[in-house]
């Protein structure tokens, strides 16, 4: 058996290894399409702003509000995890709930469902976007609920959470500040 | 370990299965079951261009037809067959694992590819048929819910199956991906896997990538269909009754972009594991290591990187600034140098190969030809200049049907026939799978090569009636009925394939486990491969994938000459 033949990479390992390592690949794969995903909007914006009826609106204060309460449950999803108490992941729960509560305050005080969302594309892409974000969290929300219940380890949603939250502040900048 | 938790129940064992195998076989029959809608819908287009008169569907279910049709052979057909059905089947035994990397994922990438199958079907039957739009969607049909009768609930039906679609295939390629990556067995390095291997990973990377922007579109396009909103529908569109509609400022061609960042990639997600099926079957049948592995591996990474960068060639005419154009004609001639490895390697590999002319083989010499002289068209429509004349005409038609319908459907049925001992442990009928072949490949080739010819004529496709028309050549028109008469018998021929499948699953020839003499690790298994693919230790991996010495054949897990059997 010479060397070359082992090249498979950390050899063996064991089941348990593997099962984490392979958490890594599929998460990063699947960020990887969310990624895309934002990117194609992105696209979509940039051209679509181009276009003459563009009436660009300001970001509502509460945004700013909902932004800090992101922030602040990467924070404590972190001590979560550095600490290993599981409390902490009910905490960034709760923030995160908070933040879709401040979204949807967000769009409603913009027109909400109705006529706005049609006349004003600006605010069609605002929609769209924090929705689609919204559902993604939604995603990362499920899997604290079940991590804490849970007796294993911290696994993948650590990793979703903090990437969710800067995907808010992407969009943030892109929406608005760009 | 999980092998040892054997499904017992018939629920867990064949329905709601975590099983690759199963799965994969799941996969495969739904795909066939498609297929065979999928080609009664071709058959009545065939049959309505033939005799315009007769008038066997109206103008709108014509145009559902051609939509439904291209849909369910793309996406519903090889997406499902060759990707998620193989891929399945073929991947843990490849790489040595006794099942994929998240195994109820699997099971439930295959049970959220259900109901999209069956919306796709169920939208024949609302209130103004299937979507109409063509498999492309573009808007303002598919975006505007009164533009034509499949404009209303068919094509949300379609974007909402579409949307399960894109859900459950990337739930498959995140698999994939990670067990290909993660799940090697021992001694199996990349350099170390077979060529089909590779072909899906690249496939999933693809997926993965690509099918995002998809859902973006379709996500804009659902908020322009129920929501009033502008992302696709630009300013004074007039309609009969209501008048001109208040949506501003959008753009469909924003649509096309989107869809084809998609589109085009997505030919490639069919077309490489077609490949990769040909090369495993031409090591096994020609008993030699194909040639060029790495420059195949490298063409095939190649392939995939200039696939996503491609899009604009399928929007030529679309208006777009003449340098765009050329960008675009530039960078899609450049994929024939990274495809014209891999094709000459498949020729290569032919080279002093020791070749056994079985069914399997029939189908990969198939799949050769058919790449080649598909591709030969793909030259004329890659570059703008003589795309503006080819643009939406049968030449089009006769080229993806060439490439991504005959290349994928002879890798599928080459695929089928032999892998088959391997997953039923019985040998199909050589017979029956021959005369399949030369009853599939001939009306095959000549209907798609005459509709080149057609284009080259100037008929038009997706149109209703085109006797109608003063300028289409006379003798390209003749060439209609002849057409229809090759897709009836093309649709005939499969039954004997339908009755070989059949027949050989109770009466075929039990095969031993390594029936055709191949080297890579499925077929050190059982076969049938149980449940964990092998009954005591997954094997370890000592040999490259095609170990076709002069001194004898070695399967991948063999140490040295002595444990040869």
């Amino acid at each position: 058996m010479t060397a070359e033949s082992l090249s498979r990479p950390v050899d063996p390992l064991s089941e348990a290894e593997l099962k984490e390592s392979s958490r890594k690949v599929g998460l990063l794969a699947f960020l990887s399409s969310v990624v895309m995903l934002f990117a194609t909007f992105t696209a979509a914006f940039l051209v679509r702003r181009t276009g003459t009826d563009w009436k660009p609106l300001e970001m509502p204060e509460i945004m700013w509000i909902s932004t800090w309460l992101l922030i602040g449950s990467s924070v404590t999803i972190e001590i979560s995890r550095v600490t290993g108490r599981k409390m902490g992941l009910l905490v960034t729960l709760g923030l995160g709930l908070a933040f879709l509560f401040c979204q949807v305050k967000a769009l409603s005080e913009m027109g909400g469902f109705s006529g706005a969302l049609a006349e004003n594309p600006h605010f069609s892409f605002i929609f769209v976007l924090l929705l689609v974000h919204a559902l993604h969290l939604l995603g990362g929300i499920g899997g604290l609920f079940l991590t804490s219940l849970s007796s294993s380890r911290f696994g993948w949603v650590v990793t979703y959470w903090h990437f969710m939250g800067l995907v808010w502040i992407y969009v943030l900048v892109l929406l608005f500040l760009s | 370990m999980s092998h040892s938790h054997e499904p017992t129940t018939f629920l867990s064992k064949y329905v709601f299965s975590f099983d690759h195998k199963v799965i994969g076989i799941q996969y495969l029959i739904t795909a066939l079951f498609m297929a065979v809608i999928g080609g009664l819908l071709a058959l009545t287009i065939r049959y309505q261009l033939a005799w315009p008169s007769e008038n066997v569907v109206s103008a709108e279910s014509y145009l559902s037809l051609v939509t439904m049709h291209g849909t369910i052979m793309v996406f519903f057909v090889i997406s499902m067959g060759l990707v998620s059905g193989f891929g399945n089947l073929l991947i843990p035994l490849h790489v040595g694992a006794r099942d994929m990397a998240y195994p109820f994922l699997n099971m439930l990438s295959y049970w959220v590819m259900v109901p999209a199958c069956l919306l796709m079907i169920g939208s024949f039957f609302v209130e103004g048929g299937a979507a109409a739009a063509g498999w492309t969607a573009y808007p303002p049909l598919s975006a505007l819910k009164d533009a034509v009768p499949g404009s209303g609930m068919g094509q949300t039906l379609w974007l909402l199956a579409m949307a399960l679609f894109i859900v459950s295939f990337t739930m498959g390629s995140l698999n994939y991906l990670t067990t290909i990556l993660n799940e090697r067995t021992r001694g199996m390095s990349m350099m170390k896997l077979p060529l089909l291997t590779w072909t899906f990973l690249i496939s999933a990377i693809i997926g993965i990538l690509a099918f995002p922007a998809l859902t973006a579109a379709a996500v804009m396009l659902l908020f322009d269909r129920h929501a009033g909103t502008s992302f696709f529908l630009p300013a004074g569109m007039y309609f009969e009754g209501t008048g001109v509609l208040p949506n501003m400022g959008g753009t469909p061609l924003l649509f096309q972009h989107l869809f084809w960042f998609l589109g085009h990639p997505e030919v490639y997600v069919l077309v490489l594991p077609a490949l990769g099926i040909t090369f495993e079957i031409i090591a096994a049948f020609g008993r030699r290591s194909p040639f060029g592995y790495r420059t195949t591996v490298y063409s095939l990474l190649c392939v995939a990187f200039l696939s996503m960068i491609v899009w604009g060639h399928h929007m030529f005419t679309s208006g777009m600034d003449p340098r765009i154009g050329e960008y675009f004609s530039i960078v899609t001639v450049m994929i024939t140098v990274p495809f014209s490895v891999i094709g000459l390697n498949l020729i290569g590999s032919l080279w002093q190969a020791r070749i056994r002319a079985e069914t399997p083989m029939l189908f990969a010499l198939g799949v050769i030809s058919a790449m080649g002289m598909g591709g030969l068209g793909g030259l004329y429509l890659g570059t703008a200049t003589s795309d503006m004349y080819f643009h939406d005409s049968y030449f089009v038609v006769g080229h993806f049907h060439l490439t991504i319908g005959t290349v994928t459907f002879l890798a599928l049925f080459g695929g089928i026939y032999h892998w088959f001992p391997k997953f039923i442990g019985r040998k199909t009928n050589e017979l029956l799978g021959k005369t399949h072949f030369w009853l599939t490949i001939i009306p095959m080739f000549a209907m798609f090569l005459l509709m080149h010819l057609q284009g080259m004529g100037g008929i038009h496709r997706r149109y209703y009636d085109v006797t109608q028309y003063s300028y289409p050549n006379a003798s390209a028109m003749a060439l209609m009925p002849w057409i229809s008469y090759l897709a009836f018998a093309l649709f005939a021929g499969q039954l004997v394939f339908a009755f070989n499948v059949i027949w050989s699953i109770f009466r075929g020839e039990k095969s031993s486990e390594n029936p055709w003499g191949a080297t890579t690790l499925e077929w050190t298994a059982p076969s049938p491969a149980p449940h964990g693919n092998w009954p005591d230790k997954v094997p370890v991996v000592h040999r490259d994938p095609y170990d076709y010495g002069s001194d004898g054949v070695w399967a991948q897990n063999v140490e040295n000459a002595e444990g040869q059997a």
